[in-house]
């Protein structure tokens, strides 16, 4: 009665998951195909930040667009080639800007620090001259 | 003459094809050396920069611009091997002696050192992230102090008994000596690029002698990979 009981139990469970589970597929399909009609969207050089479900995220440019994957150019400092993304493996792709490069941000923040210890220092020396 | 020379030196390394490029075992590229300079500043206890016999407590700071040039070898997209060298700015110091003399006379030695200090690195750095326009790093390794020290002695007499000014007994004593010294140091910094070659390298480091952190140092350099 008890093994009984048990088996009914696992059958009620597995009964639960699989509408689920499909449920689950659908919609991973329906989201590979709005990723897909998104990326065909994408107007030439457009940059954009994906994000996969492996939790990795990447910038670059789409370069081609196929029924389940696209091209994509990561932007990396020394060049890569384009690979193949599927859409099935996208989290989320969003637009994003070309910013300043890093080195230039450096640049221009120890330019600024250097600035205002000069202009403070010529504060302190034209308050002495008075 | 110097700037032409360096800047000579920099047209060619960007003027290397992309044959020193390399490809790790993941598949990210990278270049396998990278040389830079620049300016920046260091701040050592007295222990540190002077001769040691000055009668200071190490615990005073001296600071000093330093110029610093570097080359580095990458064995993978993370991991660098680096030598350096630093120069700092030459600076005095001075020290004073009283020496009993025979016949109750006192003598007084005063020592002017006038100190030269170049400091050779080698380290080891761990950067973070693959190929990006942004590498924060972390490095460490040993610092060589190499000190080259100009002493000028000076000796005077107090008189035997009642008030008077000292007198110089001899001429000044000149002599040249060199002392080395080594540290351990921990740093962190931040790779930035320009463009796929070229980068800005702010920097900030802490060395350690027996008695704690006894140089503390921040400088920008700029370099190039090749």
């Amino acid at each position: 009665m008890t093994n009984c009981r048990r088996f009914i139990g696992a059958l009620v469970v597995l009964a639960l998951s699989i509408p689920s589970a499909a449920m689950a597929q659908v919609e991973t399909a329906g989201e590979a195909e709005r990723w897909h009609d998104l990326a065909e969207r994408l107007e030439p050089a457009a940059l954009i930040s994906v994000r996969l479900k492996d939790g990795s995220r990447t910038r670059g440019t789409v370069v081609g667009v196929g029924s389940s994957t696209m091209t994509f150019a990561p932007k990396t400092r020394i060049p890569v080639p384009p690979r193949d993304i599927r859409f099935d493996d996208v989290a989320s792709i969003e637009r994003t800007k070309q910013g300043m490069n890093p080195g230039a941000k450096v640049v221009i923040s120890a330019a600024s620090v250097v600035g205002g210890m000069l202009a403070i220092a010529a504060l302190i020396f034209a308050s002495g001259i008075d | 003459m110097r700037c032409i020379g360096f800047a000579l030196g920099v047209v060619l390394l960007a003027a290397v094809p992309a044959l020193a490029q390399k490809v790790d075992s993941k598949g990210v590229p990278y270049r396998a050396w990278d040389v830079d300079g620049g300016v920046g500043f260091l701040s050592l206890t007295s222990a540190d920069s002077g001769v040691g016999d000055e009668g200071y407590s190490s615990d005073i700071w001296n600071p000093s611009w330093t110029t610093s040039f570097d080359l580095g070898h990458f064995w993978n997209n993370h991991l660098k091997t680096e030598s350096g060298v630093s120069i700092l700015q030459r600076h005095t110091t001075w020290s004073n002696e009283i020496v009993p003399l025979a016949g109750g006379q006192r003598g007084h030695v005063a020592t002017t050192n006038d100190i030269q200090q170049v400091q050779v690195t080698a380290a080891a750095t761990w950067q973070f992230f693959e190929n990006t326009f942004a590498h924060p790093y972390v490095t460490g390794g040993a610092r060589f102090g190499l000190l080259q020290i100009d002493s000028t002695s000076e000796t005077y007499l107090f008189p035997v008994s009642g008030n008077g000014y000292p007198t110089r007994s001899s001429e000044p004593v000149h002599s040249d000596s060199v002392k080395a010294r080594v540290w351990p140091f921990i740093g962190v910094g931040s790779k930035s690029y320009f463009n796929e070659r070229s980068f800005v390298r702010p920097e900030m480091t802490l060395a350690f002698n027996g008695r704690g952190p006894s140089q503390f140092g921040a400088r920008l350099v700029f370099g190039i990979d090749f």
